[in-house]
C-alpha cells in the first residue's frame, strides 16, 4: 500500500507557518508581561523597564529556538548571559510596586514567567516532529476539558487502543499538568498548541481580573495588552492547529491540497477576526471601545472641535492640531505644564482626570476613553522625542504624582472626622459627576434639562474648580448608580440603533444558548457544585483516613423503606418496579438481620439460603427471587403470579424488623 | 462543559464588578470555545456518504471497485475534511497482504456549500475471506484545533471471496476409495424417488407403495421396492485450532488446508455423491457488528475501535455444512470456507464429542490437519472404532512433524496422506498411503 511510496516531505506553508509561529508568541507573551507590569510597575522608568522586557520576550523565544534547533548546552550559554544581563538591569531600573514595596523579586518572578511561557510555547508549537504520532484529537479532548460528547455520553475506554495511559493521563488535574509537566510523564501522544490553553486559560482571567490593579487612565493600554494576547493567542491557535493538521497528513502520506490551505486561511482568519471583532459588539461595562463609540467616531469628524480651547488638554490640543495639520506640536516646554495638569486631575478621585470633561457637550462622546488612548499615545511619543532631560523630568514627575497620590491615598484612609467626610463627599460628587458621563449615565445626562450645553456649563465650573481644588461646585443630583448601566444608550440616533441592534444580538445569542443547551448547562452546574463539594469534602476528610475512599457506598437500611401495599406506590409502579423495589427491601432487611446478600450470590442462591433460614416465607422469597432474575437478567416481565405473597412479605418484614 | 460554566460566572462576575476586560476576555474565550465547537460538529452534521460498490462475491484474484460519493448537504463550506475509507487492517499488514488496493482510499478534501466529491478505489483480493469495506470514516474539526470529530458514514459492503479450488483429475475413487460408495451398514430409510424393483403386493403394503401398471400388467396387485437413501460421500473435518500450526506456516498451512477441502468438495459433489464440512474453526460472519453501534467519535482510536469487525469472538459451535447432496451445496460449503478462521475455541476431540451426532456414519470422514496430537489421534481412532471410515489427510510442509503426527495416527489405524502443496494435492488420490488397514 502506502510503503511502497515516498514519504511527503514539509513544503512553503509549513516553513511559513513556522517562521510565524515565533511572532505570535512573542506577541502573547509580551502582552501578558506589558499588562502584569502595568498592573505591578509604578517606578520612574515605566519606558524603559518595558523595552528591556520586550527583548527579553523575543531573546527567551529566540534561544528556545536555539535549543529546539542545536540542543539545550548552547541555548543554555545564551540563556545564562542574558539573564544575568536583564536582572542587572531591572535591578537598576529601582522597580517599585504600586503597593509601595520595593520588590526585585517580583520583576524576576516576571522574568522567570516570561522564560516559562516562551519556552513552553515555543517548545510546544514551533516544535512539529514528524516522527512523533499525532494524538487525531482535540485539543480540548487532549487537555482533558471536554470529555463528554454530543449526546451527553462519555465515550467509552477501550482495552486495546491505549486507553490505560489515557485514563492515567485523565486522571491527572489540570494544574498538575502545568505546573509539573504530566503531560510529558503520562506519555500520552503530543498535541501541538496545547501549552497555548493552558497559558491562555491562565492569562484570560489574571487580565480580566487585573483591571481592579490599573489606574483608569491606564484601562485603554490595558484592553490594547489584552486584546493583542486574544489576537495572538487565536493567531497561534490556528497556525498551530494548521502546521499540526499538515503534519497529521503527512504522517499518513498525504499533502493538504492548495484549495484547502487556502480555504483554511481565509476561513481561520475570518473566523478570528469575526471573534475578535464579535466580543467588541458585546455589551461590557466601561466599554473602552464600543460599537456606539465606533459609530460615534466614525459618525463625528473631531470629538475635539467642540471642545473650547482654554479647557482643552494641552496634548489634546496638540493633537487635534495634528489631525489637521494645521497646529504645531506641543513644545516640549508644554511637557511640565501638562504634566501639573494631569496632577491637578488626578486630585478628583476616583476617576483622576480632570473635569474638563464636563465642559464637552453630551454628543462630543469620545470622551475619557479615546483620548486616554490618545493621551497615552501622544505621552509615548513625547518620550520617544525628547532627546533631553526632559524624559526624566516628566518622569519624575509622573512618578512623583503616583507617590503623592498613594501618600495621599494613604492619609484618606487614615483620617478622620469632617475633613474626611468632606473629601469623601467630594469625591463621591466627583464620581457621580464621573460616572454620568460613562456611555451607560449619558443618555440620562443628555435627558436632562437644559441639555448638554447647561450640563456643559455646569461641569466647565467644575472643570475649573476642579482644576484649581474647586470643591464649592454643585452639580446637578446625580442618578442612583446602577450594576447595569452600560445598557443604557447615547443620544445620538444612530448609535442609538447600533447599541439596540448589538444588545438585541446579544441577548437572542444568549437565549438561543440557553434554549438550547439550557439542560447540559444545568447539569454541568450540577456536576461543578458536586465537584467543588467533593473538593472540600475530600480536603476535610483526608485526616482522617485515605482507605475511606475504598470503603463500598453505603446501602440503604431497611427502614428507609416503606410498605407500597401501604402507600399506594403499588397503584402507581409497574409490576418489574414492584418486584425490584420488594427484592432491595428484602436485601436490606436481610442485611440488618445478618443474613445479607453475598456478592458471589445470585438471586436465587440468596433466595436459597434465606429461605432456609425463614421457613415460613419461603414460597414468596424464592417467587420474588425468580421474578427478580427475568427482570434482571431477563429482560422480561414477572411472572403473572408476581403478586401473589408480596403484600404478605412486607408485613412479614415490616413486623420482623420492629420486632428486632 | 465545567469550563464553559466556569467562564460564564467569570463573565458574570466582570459583569457585577464592572470589570470590562474581564467581559472582553471572558466572551473571547466562550466565542473561541463556542464558536470551534459548533463549527466542529455542524460541518460533520452536513455531510453524508454513499457507497456503491460493484460485487458481492468474487474469486481469489478479482478486482473490485468502490465508489463513494460525499455530499455536503448545507450551505456552509467545510474547509477541511479527512476521508478514509476503513479497510481489514490486518488483511492490508498481513505479508503477502490478503489485499491490494488501486487509487486511493484517503483523501482531504474542501467541500463548498451543496457540493460532493467522489473517492475512487479498487481492491483486489488474492486471498480467499471475508472482508468488510467501509465504513466511511470521515474526520473534521475547527480551525483552531480544540475539537476533533469523527463521523461514520456510508454503511459497510462486505465482500466473500471464495477460496481457490485445484481440479482432483487423477482422483480414483474405484481402486483407492478413500472417498465414494461404501458398503451399507444400516437401511434406515428407502428414498422414494429410487425404485429398484417390484414385487408381488404383501398385506400391509401402503396404497401408495402399490405399481398400478404392473398390477394391471400382470393382473395380481404389485409393490414398489425402493433403495435405501443412504448414499456414500464424505464428511470433511477441518482442523483450524490455531494450537495446530506451527507460527512460521500458519498462514501458507492454513490456506492450502482451505483449498485442499474445497477441491475435495469439489470433486465429490462433481461425482454426485454427497459432502459435508465440519471444523472448529471460527466464521467471520460472526464477528461482523451488529449492535452496539455509534455514528460520533472524539477520537480517531475511538472510531477505530467500533467502525471495523471485532477482533474476537467467543462463539465456540462449529462450523457445520451438513453432509448432503444438491446443486448449491458446491456453493454453501464454499462459503463457509471462505469465512472459516482460526480459532482458540475447540480442538479436534472437543469437535468430533459435539459433532459426532451430525456426521452420517456412511459417509467417509476425511480429516484435514496440518498436524496431530495424541489426543486428536485418538479421538479420530475411536471415531474409526465406532464404525465410520476415516481417512487423514495432513497438510504438513515439515518432515519431522509429518512423521511424528503420522505415527501417531498410524498406531490408531488410521490412513494418512501428505499435502505439501496444490501440486501434491492434485495427485491426491494417485499416492500410495501411509497407511491402509
Amino acid at each position: 500500500m502506502s510503503q511502497g511510496r515516498p514519504r511527503k516531505h514539509r513544503t512553503l506553508a509549513d516553513y511559513v507557518g513556522t517562521a510565524i509561529s515565533p511572532a505570535l508568541i512573542v506577541g502573547m507573551v509580551l502582552s501578558l508581561t506589558l499588562f502584569l507590569l502595568q498592573m505591578i510597575y509604578a517606578g520612574k522608568f515605566e519606558g524603559g523597564f518595558r523595552w528591556v522586557l520586550v527583548w527579553f520576550v523575543i531573546a527567551s523565544v529566540l534561544i528556545t529556538r536555539i535549543s529546539i534547533e542545536q540542543g539545550s548546552q548552547t541555548a543554555s550559554a545564551f540563556g545564562t548571559a542574558l539573564g544575568i544581563a536583564t536582572a542587572l538591569v531591572t535591578m537598576l531600573f529601582a522597580p517599585e510596586t504600586k503597593s509601595g514595596v520595593n520588590s526585585v523579586a517580583i520583576v524576576w518572578g516576571l522574568m522567570v514567567l516570561i522564560w516559562w511561557c516562551s519556552s513552553k510555547l515555543t517548545w510546544d508549537c514551533t516544535l512539529i516532529d514528524d516522527s512523533q504520532d499525532a494524538s487525531g484529537e482535540g485539543l480540548l479532548e487532549a487537555a482533558g476539558l471536554h470529555t463528554v460528547d454530543p449526546d451527553g455520553v462519555e465515550e467509552p475506554d477501550h482495552p486495546d487502543t491505549g486507553s490505560d495511559r489515557a485514563t492515567v493521563y485523565a486522571t491527572v488535574p489540570v494544574w498538575e499538568r502545568i505546573l509539573f509537566n504530566r503531560a510529558a510523564q503520562s506519555s500520552k501522544a503530543h498535541s501541538p498548541g496545547m501549552w497555548i490553553v493552558y497559558v491562555s486559560l491562565i492569562g484570560l482571567p489574571v487580565m480580566g481580573v487585573g483591571q481592579r490593579w490599573l489606574e483608569k487612565d491606564e484601562q485603554a493600554l490595558g484592553f490594547a495588552f489584552l486584546f493583542a494576547f486574544v489576537a495572538s493567542a487565536m493567531g497561534l491557535l490556528l497556525t498551530t492547529s494548521f502546521l499540526g493538521l499538515r503534519r497529521y497528513l503527512r504522517q499518513r502520506n498525504l499533502q493538504m491540497p492548495g484549495n484547502v490551505t487556502r480555504s483554511w486561511l481565509i476561513t481561520g482568519t475570518v473566523l478570528l477576526l469575526g471573534i475578535l471583532v464579535g466580543s467588541l459588539l458585546v455589551p461590557r461595562p466601561d466599554a473602552t471601545y464600543s460599537l456606539g463609540s465606533v459609530v460615534e467616531w466614525s459618525t463625528i469628524k473631531d470629538p475635539l472641535d467642540a471642545l473650547p480651547a482654554e479647557d482643552a488638554p494641552p496634548d489634546w490640543t496638540r493633537d487635534r492640531d495634528g489631525q489637521k495639520g494645521a497646529g504645531s506640536p506641543v513644545p516640549p516646554s508644554d511637557l511640565p505644564e501638562r504634566s501639573s495638569r494631569n496632577h491637578e486631575r488626578q486630585k478628583l478621585p476616583p476617576r483622576k482626570r480632570g473635569p474638563q470633561m464636563d465642559a464637552i457637550p453630551k454628543d462630543q462622546f469620545t470622551g475619557d476613553r479615546l483620548a486616554d488612548g490618545k493621551r497615552f499615545r501622544d505621552r509615548q511619543a513625547q518620550e520617544q522625542r525628547s532627546p533631553d532631560g526632559r524624559f526624566a523630568e516628566y518622569r519624575d514627575q509622573r512618578s512623583r504624582d503616583k507617590q503623592n497620590r498613594n501618600q495621599r491615598n494613604d492619609v484618606r484612609e487614615n483620617s478622620s472626622g469632617d475633613a474626611a467626610n468632606q473629601r469623601g463627599e467630594r469625591r463621591n460628587v466627583a464620581d457621580r459627576q464621573n460616572r454620568s458621563r460613562e456611555p451607560g449615565n449619558r443618555k440620562r445626562a443628555g435627558r436632562r434639562k437644559g441639555g448638554a450645553q447647561k450640563s456643559d456649563s455646569q461641569g466647565g465650573g467644575g472643570a475649573s474648580g476642579g482644576g484649581s481644588g474647586g470643591a464649592n461646585v454643585t452639580p446637578p443630583p446625580p442618578p442612583p448608580a446602577n450594576p447595569l448601566d452600560f445598557f443604557a444608550f447615547d443620544g445620538a440616533p444612530l448609535v442609538l440603533v447600533a447599541q439596540i441592534v448589538s444588545n438585541v444580538l446579544f441577548g437572542l445569542f444568549v437565549l438561543f444558548m440557553l434554549v438550547k443547551h439550557g439542560r447540559t448547562l444545568w447539569k454541568a452546574f450540577l456536576e461543578m457544585l458536586s465537584a467543588i463539594k467533593g473538593f472540600f469534602l475530600s480536603r476535610r476528610a483526608k485526616p482522617s483516613d485515605d482507605a475511606s475512599e475504598d470503603l463500598p457506598e453505603e446501602a440503604p437500611g431497611f427502614s428507609s423503606y416503606s410498605n407500597p401495599f401501604s402507600d399506594g406506590t403499588v397503584l402507581r409502579a409497574t409490576p418489574s418496579e414492584m418486584v425490584c423495589l420488594t427484592f432491595e427491601a428484602l436485601e436490606a432487611w436481610a442485611r440488618e438481620v445478618g443474613y445479607g446478600r453475598q456478592p458471589d450470590q445470585t438471586p436465587r442462591e440468596f433466595a436459597a439460603s434465606l429461605s432456609a433460614s425463614h421457613d415460613q416465607e419461603s414460597g414468596p422469597i424464592r417467587r420474588l427471587a425468580t421474578d427478580y432474575s427475568r427482570i434482571a437478567y431477563g429482560n422480561l416481565p414477572p411472572n403473572e403470579e408476581w403478586r401473589e405473597g408480596l403484600d404478605r412479605l412486607w408485613s412479614w418484614m415490616i413486623l420482623s424488623h420492629k420486632s428486632r | 462543559m465545567r469550563w464553559v460554566l466556569g467562564a460564564v460566572f467569570l463573565l458574570l462576575a466582570g459583569y457585577l464588578l464592572q470589570l470590562e476586560l474581564l467581559v472582553y476576555a471572558m466572551c473571547s474565550l466562550l466565542g473561541v470555545i463556542l464558536v470551534s465547537r459548533a463549527l466542529a460538529f455542524g460541518w460533520l452534521g452536513q455531510v453524508s456518504a454513499e457507497r456503491v460498490c460493484n460485487r458481492a462475491r468474487v474469486q481469489v484474484g478479482e478486482r473490485v471497485a468502490v465508489v463513494l460519493t460525499v455530499r455536503n448537504r448545507g450551505i456552509l463550506p467545510v474547509p477541511w475534511l479527512l476521508l478514509e475509507d476503513s479497510l481489514p487492517q490486518h488483511a492490508l499488514r498481513q505479508r503477502p497482504p490478503r489485499i491490494k488496493i488501486e487509487g486511493r482510499r484517503l483523501k482531504i478534501v474542501w467541500l463548498k456549500g451543496r457540493s460532493e466529491q467522489v473517492l475512487t478505489y479498487q481492491p483486489t483480493f488474492l486471498m480467499r475471506g471475508y472482508y468488510q469495506l467501509g465504513p466511511l470514516l470521515m474526520e473534521s474539526g475547527d480551525l483552531f484545533g480544540l475539537h476533533r470529530r469523527f463521523r461514520l458514514a456510508a454503511d459497510p459492503h462486505f465482500i466473500l471471496v471464495y477460496p481457490k479450488m485445484i481440479s482432483l483429475d487423477d482422483y480414483d475413487v474405484a481402486s483407492r476409495r478413500p472417498v465414494g460408495e461404501v458398503q451399507l451398514t444400516h437401511r434406515l430409510f428407502e428414498d422414494p424417488t429410487r425404485i429398484s424393483g417390484v414385487r408381488r403386493y404383501q398385506s400391509g403394503d401402503p396404497i401408495s407403495r402399490i405399481h398400478w401398471r404392473a398390477s394391471a400388467r400382470s393382473g395380481q396387485l404389485q409393490s414398489k421396492t425402493f433403495d435405501a437413501s443412504t448414499v456414500a460421500g464424505a464428511t470433511l473435518l477441518l482442523d483450524f485450532h490455531a494450537d495446530g500450526f506451527p507460527e512460521t506456516e500458519t498462514l501458507h498451512a492454513s490456506e492450502l488446508m482451505i483449498t485442499t477441502v474445497a477441491s475435495l468438495a469439489n470433486t465429490l459433489l462433481q461425482l454426485g455423491e454427497k459432502c459435508g464440512v465440519v471444523s472448529n474453526g471460527r466464521d467471520a460472519a460472526d464477528r461482523v457488528r451488529v449492535e452496539g453501534f455509534r455514528i460520533e467519535f472524539r477520537t480517531r482510536r475511538g472510531a477505530r475501535t467500533q467502525y471495523g469487525m471485532q477482533d474476537r469472538s467467543d462463539r465456540l459451535e462449529p462450523v457445520c455444512v451438513p453432509t448432503q447432496q444438491g446443486d448449491d451445496q458446491l456453493t454453501r460449503i464454499l462459503e463457509a470456507l471462505a469465512r472459516l478462521e482460526l480459532t482458540d475455541g475447540l480442538s479436534v476431540a472437543e469437535l468430533l464429542a459435539e459433532s459426532t451426532g451430525r456426521i452420517p456414519r456412511d459417509a467417509t470422514v476425511i480429516a484435514v490437519l496440518c498436524s496431530a496430537s495424541e489426543e486428536t489421534a485418538i479421538a479420530l481412532g475411536q471415531l474409526q472404532r465406532r464404525g465410520y471410515s476415516v481417512l487423514v489427510v495432513l497438510v504438513c510442509f515439515d518432515d519431522t512433524r509429518f512423521r511424528e503426527s503420522a505415527g501417531r495416527l498410524m498406531a490408531q489405524n488410521l490412513a494418512v496422506r501428505r499435502v505439501e502443496s496444490d501440486e501434491m494435492l492434485g495427485e491426491l488420490c494417485r499416492q500410495r498411503m501411509v497407511s491402509r488397514v
